[in-house]
């Protein structure tokens, strides 16, 4: 702003030659007032382009149904109102779902909040040798695509090939049926914390980087060993990015999509109902029903962003954030 | 084969350059394809086109462009887990292909979504009477035309006969034999499983009930009948539920690493599967070579001659294609042509849909896996014993996830089949008003 305000202020003293400035000094204050908008125009039009105007398809999409003329008429988009909010609200599938991403917050992300904590208390400690290699090992994971992921454990989970199941089977326990009924969540839940425990580590690992030495010589000073300095001291200071780790995990596990997309032919407990997101997805692309579809996607992200608003509150008010 | 491919897109891609360089040079080239006469092929007009399908076409096409120089096919392969949710979102996009397979299953899904166009002006008008009555029928509404039929799938019994043999199990005739047979042999040994039901396959589940005359739709006069869960399917339901509860059949899936296990080694018995499985289990189960053998289905009342059907498509000219008149020529010939139609029969085993093409010496031949049996002799009497007048809906890509879903819970302790039906039932007539189709009551 100061920069591109300048040349005008710089031009008026030392110019010397009687210029009309009245004059010149009108369009020019335009244009200065111009520049910050052209700036971000272009992230305006991909911010309008990508990201308003479809929430604003959505949206509209979510207020359509469809009718029908004759027994393979023509699919038709009328006005239905909120008729789709309503029976998303109603819907048992949607329901399911929803309860079931909850299980999925549940089961992953106590687990990975601790060991990722845990991880990274330990690293910052200085206790353990090769601190790098053993950093890069724990975050290695999230470098691998989930899709893959996901295919990899799927063949650990399967029956027949899998070593795990091997394993149990010679130590006379029979065979797991890891990828149906009640124990597929907690399969899926195992690929998400296993990919995800080394990002949100590294989170944590650089939020106790950010705390001055000299706090840990005060505690030092004051007599403090390394166990208590971690959970005295250092903890306490994570605290607000374990916060805002937890809030991510959260939008990420609300959206849960790819690893029962992916273990969905292996599977026949992954229904097309399995999460929301899933189920957005069936209703648009194999039942033909946009407009539900959207008014699911659409209900989800207010629940995502209700939840994650509550936490935050929740958190400003203790003073994490 | 890479080669094949290469040679074939160098050709794919000069064509396309002379079709620009075409275009560019006259602004009018365009203009009497509209017109969809016999005149859209005059030789100064040079077309292209795109055509989808998921089992390889190379042979056919090389052929085809060998001989029409002025309509050059471009053979693009695509998966089938995804094909039709893609084939859709391409209509909609305007990016659909000129030519493309469509299952019979799918045909009414694809009409009312409407992907497909009517070609009845581009094709003979005796055409229909080449092909099997049904594929006829659910590749058309009255005198529209959508698809013209290329493959049937009729289904048989295959079997392990060694295994059969060793347990002394006669070839059952009757679901009820095959019932007691599948029994038997668990009881000989608990580690062999007569079969494995597999909820993911709504297609196998449409040809069994098929088989006993169950109606899954019937198009009435203003609105769908819809009846999934009809006593002809719950009577299938019931006899495989009773095997699955006496674990004389597993639930689990079929096409998986397991599965191709089990029958490769014996512990999977049988295959109720249409003739294109022959090739499946050629490529897949190389070990059992010799030792399976196809019977007829099992009936529902001895004596019968009854077949169901899994699979088989017709191929369609999608909604926008600029060529329809051109496609259309090409989908005849393809389907058609001796010459053509036993190529893809020698290429792909395919179980032609052309009755006078099921006739060839080579399709009737012995075949030395099946321990010198001439199978298609068992499909080639199956075909006569499909049920003419079997309706699909227009929402089966939703039904067989349906299918999928329930039949899975069933499986896994939720309630039993017969359960299983009535809520795809009722999840499918609901599906239908959301989607705004008339359902009668």
């Amino acid at each position: 702003m100061s920069q591109v305000a300048a040349p005008p202020r710089r031009t008026g003293p030392d110019g010397g030659t009687p210029r009309p400035a009245s004059r010149r000094r009108a369009p020019r204050r335009i244009g200065v007032r111009a520049v910050p908008y052209v700036m971000v125009a272009p992230f305006t039009a991909f911010f309008a382009l990508f990201f308003l105007v479809p929430i604003g398809i959505a949206v509209y999409q979510s207020l359509h149904g469809t009718e029908r003329a004759g027994l393979l008429g023509k699919p038709k988009d009328v006005f239905v109102g909120l008729g789709n909010y309503a029976e998303v609200l109603t819907d048992p599938g949607f329901h399911s779902g929803l309860l079931r991403v909850l299980g999925y917050v549940l089961l992953t992300i106590p687990v990975m909040l601790v060991l990722s904590a845990g991880f990274a208390l330990i690293l910052d400690s200085g206790i353990v040798r090769l601190r790098r290699l053993h950093r890069l090992a724990i975050f290695l994971p999230y470098a691998i695509p989930v899709v893959v992921a996901t295919l990899v454990w799927g063949f650990f989970y399967q029956p027949e090939f899998s070593p795990i199941a091997g394993a149990l089977r010679s130590l006379g326990f029979g065979t797991p049926e890891l990828l149906e009924g009640g124990a597929l969540l907690g399969s899926i839940a195992n690929v998400a914390v296993w990919q995800w425990t080394g990002y949100n580590m590294i989170i944590l690992i650089a939020a106790l980087q950010a705390v001055p030495v000299s706090v840990y010589e005060a505690a030092r000073l004051d007599g403090c060993g390394e166990l208590a300095l971690a959970l005295r001291v250092k903890l306490p200071m994570l605290v607000p990015a374990m916060l805002l780790a937890f809030i991510f995990s959260l939008i990420g596990a609300f959206q849960l999509f790819n690893e029962p997309a992916v273990l969905r032919p292996l599977s026949s407990s992954v229904t097309a109902d399995y999460t929301p997101n899933l189920y957005a997805y069936s209703k648009a692309f194999t039942d033909a029903q946009p407009g539900y579809a959207a008014a699911i996607a659409v209900v989800l992200a207010l629940a995502t962003f209700a939840f994650s608003f509550v936490f935050l509150r929740a958190g400003q008010r203790k003073g994490a954030l | 084969m890479s080669g094949i491919g290469t040679r074939l897109g160098m050709a794919a891609g000069l064509a396309g350059l002379l079709l620009v360089a075409a275009c560019g040079s006259g602004g009018t080239a365009e203009a009497p394809a509209t017109g969809g006469s016999a005149a859209a092929s005059a030789p100064a007009e040079k077309v292209e086109l795109t055509y989808w399908h998921f089992i390889d076409q190379t042979k056919m096409v090389e052929k085809w462009n060998q001989t029409h120089p002025n309509v050059q096919v471009t053979y693009e392969s695509l998966p089938s887990d995804t094909y039709f949710t893609k084939l859709q979102a391409a209509v909609k996009a305007g990016t659909a292909p000129d030519v493309a397979l469509v299952e019979y299953q799918m045909m009414n899904t694809m009409v009312a979504a409407d992907a497909l166009e009517d070609i009845s002006a581009h094709v003979p008008a005796d055409l229909g009477g080449k092909f099997p009555a049904w594929s006829w029928q659910q590749s058309t509404q009255g005198e529209k035309v959508y698809g013209i039929p290329q493959d049937i799938a009729p289904m048989g019994m295959y079997y392990r006969a060694d295994v059969f043999d060793k347990h002394g199990i006669e070839v059952p005739k009757t679901w009820e034999e095959y019932a007691a047979a599948a029994e038997k042999l668990s009881k000989a040994d608990p580690e062999v499983k007569m079969a494995i039901f597999s909820p993911q396959q709504a297609g196998q589940w449409a040809g069994l009930t098929w088989q006993n005359g169950a109606k899954w739709y019937t198009a009435e006069s203003d609105a769908w009948k819809v009846t999934l869960n009809d006593d002809k399917s719950k009577q299938v339901a019931a006899v495989w539920q009773r095997m699955l509860d006496t674990k004389a059949v597993a639930g689990g899936a079929d096409f998986s690493p397991e599965w191709v296990k089990g029958l490769t080694d014996g512990t999977i018995a049988t295959w109720i599967a249409p003739s294109w499985a022959q090739s499946y289990i050629k490529g897949s189960m190389k070990k059992a070579e010799g030792k399976f053998k196809v019977a007829p289905m099992p009936q529902w009342a001895d004596g019968r001659t009854a077949a169901g059907n899994w699979g088989g498509s017709a191929l369609s000219v999608p909604k926008g294609s600029k060529h329809a008149a051109q496609a259309a020529e090409f989908i005849t010939w393809l389907n058609t042509d001796p010459d053509a139609v036993n190529l893809a029969v020698d290429t792909n085993g395919i179980f032609p849909a052309l009755v006078s093409g099921q006739s060839s010496p080579a399709f009737t031949k012995e075949d030395p896996f099946f321990g010198g049996q001439k199978t298609q002799e068992v499909f080639l009497a199956a075909q006569q014993g499909v049920d003419p007048d079997f309706t699909w809906g227009p929402n089966m890509t939703t039904v067989f996830a349906m299918f999928k879903d329930e039949f899975g819970k069933a499986v896994n302790g939720q309630g039993t089949l017969s359960d299983a039906l009535d809520r795809v039932q009722a999840r499918a007539v609901e599906d239908m008003r959301k989607q705004g189709f008339p359902v009668a009551e």
